[in-house]
């Protein structure tokens, strides 16, 4: 006789609402049921309603932590339906931003794995260390997290010589900091006893739930949109992609420490390679009748941008798929077979961010089916049961 | 176990200064760029209403002044999000960035900024100072 044990709206890892429905047999979980929708803001039939201008800054807010992420995608998929060329160095500011967005969306998220398994020294450090990263990202941009800096035809501010210095300066300080985490991850007993072999996807799993980021890497599978399918200045910059094979929480958390180094290093290239010119051209307000997609990499996988516009200074239609709705179900899989207090470790492990996901009314991928529930349908269908 | 190896690193931030500031005796550092409130300058606005179209958030709203017979910006800054975005469409660069961010009142009130009767003049008609990057 397995027991039921509803965990959420109010999510044992972040602050975040999301319900999770654990049939657990004594202690060990044995079926998970995910209940997403509770974040659910209508921000895609409000992008129908506003213009492209101010949908930049709407796309902005749809996750605050990958923002920068959201922005590109947004500015590079009305690109590409006027399409527009933007300058090079504007595709290289833009390369610098998304990392140091990076740099601070994996700072903060290991953290709080650190805080999750009983590890509050190391969360603190790495918020301390965040610091200089948001510093880094004030200074470029004007603002802490959502640095609104992205623009359609291009970027709005330039980087000049002495916050080229200032910000090769903050990230050696970093790369330094890194080394001790990447020690301390990867030695610890503590950290290996609640993250080793905890939660593990197997390389097949994560591919046919359609894992994405750090969670896809983790399991050993080569996927970054960076890589395959280069945007921006990305095809113009040397970096390689960490792959762990081991598929657990300890691989996902350490597929993000080496990205740390691995934007680093990038930042350091685009600084040193920024080419002169514009950064920015003029673009028309109206966009043309077209069908386009973009992809980017945020930070915590891929994200994805749907755009159907008809010739007017409002989409038509924008659809966002955002990487926590991808990973929620690989995660809930994996969580089958372990005990009740590995669950926030294993959540925080995926990097979860519910508002992200929750413009989505429903969608089941578990028994290899996927269609879409109005919100009557859902009520009809959990009535029935 | 390599345990020690972090509390080396503890024994010695023992010794050293907090990193968190006290904020409201100790003035934070603002870098230079820093986006605080946007503030109109009624002399250079000519009343074209392009910021009001522009704002994402419906922060700025265009108010008639019968006695001059003009119209012009009325800023809600507990609306505002700081995005810049009017300073970026102005072409008459009425529109100035400033670094105050210390906007916190107990009355939402205080934060509407309609400018008085008496400060608007008549439109100064000329040409704009730069070219607009939405067209």
């Amino acid at each position: 006789m397995s027991l039921l044990i509803p965990i959420g709206p109010q999510h044992p890892a972040l602050p975040e609402p999301e319900r999770f429905i654990f049939k657990v047999d004594g202690e060990v979980i044995v079926d998970v049921d995910v209940k997403i929708g509770f974040c659910h803001r209508g921000v895609e039939k409000l992008m129908t309603k506003k213009t492209y201008v101010q949908n930049i800054y709407l796309s902005e807010r749809i996750c605050g932590i990958c923002n920068v992420a959201h922005t590109t995608c947004y500015v590079q998929l009305v690109e590409k339906a006027l399409d527009l060329e933007v300058p090079e160095r504007a595709q290289f500011i833009r390369v610098i931003l998304n990392e140091l967005a990076r740099i601070h969306s994996h700072l903060l998220i290991i953290g709080i794995t650190g805080e999750e398994i009983g590890f509050e020294t190391i969360f603190m450090y790495m918020w301390r260390d965040r610091e200089i990263v948001m510093r880094m990202i004030e200074d470029i941009t004007g603002n802490r997290v959502i640095s609104a800096l992205n623009t359609i035809g291009g970027v709005r501010r330039d980087i000049s010589e002495e916050q080229k210095e200032r910000i090769k300066k903050g990230i050696s300080i970093l790369r330094e900091r890194f080394k001790k985490y990447q020690e301390v991850f990867t030695e610890d007993s503590t950290v290996r006893r609640r993250l080793c072999e905890r939660g593990i996807i197997s390389k097949s799993d994560a591919i046919s739930y359609g894992a994405v980021g750090p969670v896809i890497r983790g399991s050993g599978v080569k996927y970054d949109v960076r890589i395959c399918y280069p945007y921006q200045a990305y095809d113009r910059i040397p970096f390689d992609m960490v792959i762990y094979e081991e598929g657990d929480s300890l691989a996902r958390v350490l597929v993000r420490i080496g990205e740390l180094f691995t934007s680093a290093d990038i930042i350091e290239y685009a600084l040193d390679h920024l080419p002169k010119g514009d950064i920015r051209v003029p673009a028309p307000r109206k966009v043309p009748e077209n069908d386009v997609i973009s992809l980017v990499e945020a930070p915590r996988g891929e994200l994805f941008y749907h755009l159907i516009s008809n010739g007017t200074d409002r989409p038509y239609r924008l659809k966002v798929k955002t990487p926590t709705f991808s990973n929620i179900y690989p995660i809930a899989r994996a969580m089958i077979g372990e005990t009740i207090p590995e669950i926030p470790a294993i959540l925080v492990s995926m990097d979860p961010c519910f508002s992200c996901m929750d413009r989505l009314k429903f969608i089941d991928i578990r028994k290899g089916k996927v269609w879409i529930w109005s919100d009557r349908d859902i009520r009809r269908h959990y009535k029935r049961r | 176990m390599s345990i020690p190896k972090l509390i080396t690193e503890v024994v010695r931030t023992l010794f050293k200064k907090p990193v968190t500031r006290h904020y409201p005796f100790e003035k934070p550092e603002i870098a230079e760029g820093f986006r605080g409130r946007p503030v109109l300058n009624i002399d250079e606005c000519v009343g074209c209403g392009l910021c009001a179209r522009d704002c994402p958030t419906g922060a700025i709203t265009m108010v008639f002044y019968s006695k001059t017979k003009r119209r012009a910006p009325s800023f809600d800054y507990s609306k505002c999000i700081f995005c810049y975005q009017c300073i970026d469409t102005c072409p008459w660069e009425a529109i100035k960035p400033s670094k105050e961010f210390e906007l916190s009142t107990p009355d939402k009130e205080t934060l509407k900024l309609k400018i008085p009767e008496e400060e608007v003049k008549p439109i100064r008609r000329r040409p704009p100072k730069k070219k607009p990057w939405f067209r």
